[in-house]
């Protein structure tokens, strides 16, 4: 049993392979703690669930609700429990404790019966995975942590010499573990339901794995209505992008000659200004440019699919028609109506079921008032790895708070995420407003570091030539130079430049 | 089972003991068991010794998680008492069955 290389349990829970290094040790138990409320019992049994659906009959053992209790609750993620009891691929021990048959204790006992009642059942449907739920219950019902410490023991150690993977669930209640479960097993999982700035927040951690590798820290987890405990490992996907050197076209051929000839096909451009600037028409400029065989996914978090309809008129842009030529699909929600997680699976489900060669969102300021900066960095982090996993190119837009200059705290925390960041900002030029353009960063490639006026009209935007005499235009701080200055700058680096101006 | 009125002194009374194979506690409980049968209860009282380990559809649909485990199935409603049953007159009134004694049927 001492080998050096634990093989594992592919417990096809999504993303837990991901951050566990392959799932779960093969034959031993792992504990599962969280408080109240955590989704322990849902973790317990999508172990089997999912198991089922892989070939692996598994057996629950409750001592908490009853099987019928649980049958009825599951069902709701679409588990039908009773179809696999009748097909043999699922058997419950019932555990549970039931009020008229409270027993009295009169001397030294063992949990023999529930060891070979979960021997028999493992034999009788030959499982392959075991969860247990919850040892807090057990407590409550024997009320002697020492003969559960070794009752539990002994049941893990028979799991283990009959080959099967099992998980044990326990009430983790405050900052230190009960008792029990250290002597339990080798594995402990940890679930977290948290309140952060008014927001609820789940994770998981793998806090140790004795003798395999894992991936350390608190990783996001969403329970979605049809398949239970979503993993959100972001990292771990992180690591595995390749990258691609084809590019597309921005939809706006200036900027695309400002970005050295398009963006990259897989990378992620963040479109960062002031309200009006045009961010909005960025990123329809961005879908609208689908060519042949491409498809483009808008999702909307600040106007209406009517409204994104009439600007996009306005700019030149039918996306009336290249929805309904099913090149192009809008979906657009108020952030509200869920939470991060929840949004951030709903546009995975999109793109899959879509499949587009372009994604936009507009905008990302609009996902960070719902959430905290934690969960809304590593949604950033999850969705940029996503879309460059899939090889789809991506613009995010991101809206300042102030109208002249300045950052917001959604670019301080994604700006390293993104392949490439384009600002637009207003420019005051002697008592008139103007706008002005400039690529501040586009990874792996050569761009264009003038900030250059724009206009929009009916046609979309136009980039033209950069502000040569103003200075301070992204802090907000403008000055303007005057020409003999200009002259003097010019001459002091280029002469060429200075002579072709 | 049910033929069997809770309030009759005399009627019958059938014990159900749970083990597990030769251990130790399991062997003490039939022990004491045995023991409480024949030098404090009348003949009235059947016991029936249960091996989980031979016998686990009988453990599952009793739902037995300790052993060993003595249910006191008739007359009902049944009463269960956990552990290895060391202390005997405690096992007799917490099973509710002084009625049942030598002593009492002798006088």
């Amino acid at each position: 049993m001492s080998t050096s290389r634990l093989e594992r349990c592919t417990t096809h829970i999504p993303g837990f392979e991901l951050i566990s290094n392959g799932g779960l040790p093969v034959g031993r138990t792992t504990l599962v703690s969280g408080g109240p409320g955590s989704a322990k019992t849902i973790f317990a049994a999508q172990f089997l669930v999912e198991g089922i659906k892989a070939g692996e009959p598994g057996c629950f053992v409750t001592f908490e609700e009853q099987p019928v209790d649980l049958r009825r609750n599951l069902s709701s993620f679409g588990w039908d429990i009773e179809k696999w009891e009748s097909e043999g691929k699922w058997v419950f021990v019932d555990g549970s404790l039931h009020p008229k048959d409270e027993p009295v204790t009169v001397g030294d006992y063992d949990l023999g019966g529930l060891m070979w009642r979960i021997n028999h059942a493992v034999q009788k449907i030959g499982a392959r995975r075991v969860s247990l739920d919850s040892i807090g219950a057990m407590l409550i019902q024997f009320g002697r942590p020492a003969v559960i410490r070794r009752e539990l023991y002994r049941v893990s150690w028979q799991l283990r010499e009959m080959g099967v993977t099992s998980i044990i669930t326990a009430e983790h209640t405050g900052q230190t573990e009960a008792p029990v479960e250290e002597y339990v097993t080798d594995n402990v999982i940890i679930l977290r339901n948290t309140l952060e700035e008014e927001k609820r927040r789940r994770t998981l951690e793998i806090l140790k794995f004795r003798g395999a590798s894992h991936l350390k820290g608190e990783f996001p987890f969403t329970i979605s209505e049809d398949s239970g405990i979503i993993l959100l490992p972001l990292s771990s996907i992180e690591l595995r992008q390749k990258s691609s050197d084809k590019r597309i076209t921005s939809g706006i051929t200036e900027l695309d000659a400002m970005c050295g000839g398009g963006f990259y096909r897989d990378s992620v451009v963040l479109v960062s200004g002031a309200t009006g600037t045009g961010k909005t028409l960025t990123a329809t400029e961005f879908l609208a440019a689908i060519g042949g065989d491409e498809r483009g996914l808008l999702f909307a978090f600040e106007e209406s699919r009517d409204q994104l309809y009439r600007n996009a008129l306005g700019w030149g842009a039918d996306f009336p028609r290249l929805e309904a030529e099913g090149r192009l699909r809008i979906v657009s929600e108020y952030p509200e109506v869920a939470a991060l997680e929840d949004h951030l699976l709903r546009i995975k489900k999109h793109i899959e079921e879509f499949k587009p060669t372009r994604v936009a969102v507009d905008s990302l300021s609009a996902l960070e008032r719902i959430s905290t900066l934690r969960t809304f960095r590593e949604f950033v982090l999850a969705l940029t790895s996503y879309l460059k996993d899939k090889q789809i190119a991506g613009v995010f837009t991101s809206t300042t708070p102030s109208l002249l200059g300045g950052s917001t705290v959604t670019e301080a925390h994604i700006s390293s995420v993104t392949d490439s960041i384009i600002l637009l900002r207003y420019v005051e030029v002697f008592g008139e407003m103007r706008r002005g353009i400039t690529v501040l960063k586009m990874r792996g490639s050569q761009h264009d570091r003038n900030i250059r006026e724009y206009l929009i009209d009916s046609q979309g935007m136009h980039v033209g030539e950069p502000f040569r005499a103003v200075s301070g235009i992204l802090s907000g701080n403008f000055r303007h130079s005057t020409n003999s200055e200009l002259q003097t700058l010019q001459t002091m680096f280029d002469r060429a430049d200075a002579d072709e101006a | 089972m049910d033929r069997c009125p809770q309030n009759e002194p005399a009627g019958e009374v059938v014990l159900r003991l749970f083990v597990t194979g030769g251990s130790q506690r399991s062997l003490r409980a039939i022990e004491a068991v045995q023991r409480i049968c024949k030098e404090f209860l009348s003949n009235s009282v059947r016991v029936e010794v249960v091996d989980v380990i031979k016998e686990p559809e009988k453990a599952e649909s009793e739902k037995i998680l300790a052993t060993p485990t003595l249910i006191r199935q008739v007359p009902g409603p049944p009463r269960r008492l956990v552990g290895d049953l060391g202390q005997p007159a405690r096992v007799i009134e917490l099973l509710g069955l002084q009625d049942h004694t030598r002593r009492r049927n002798a006088t």
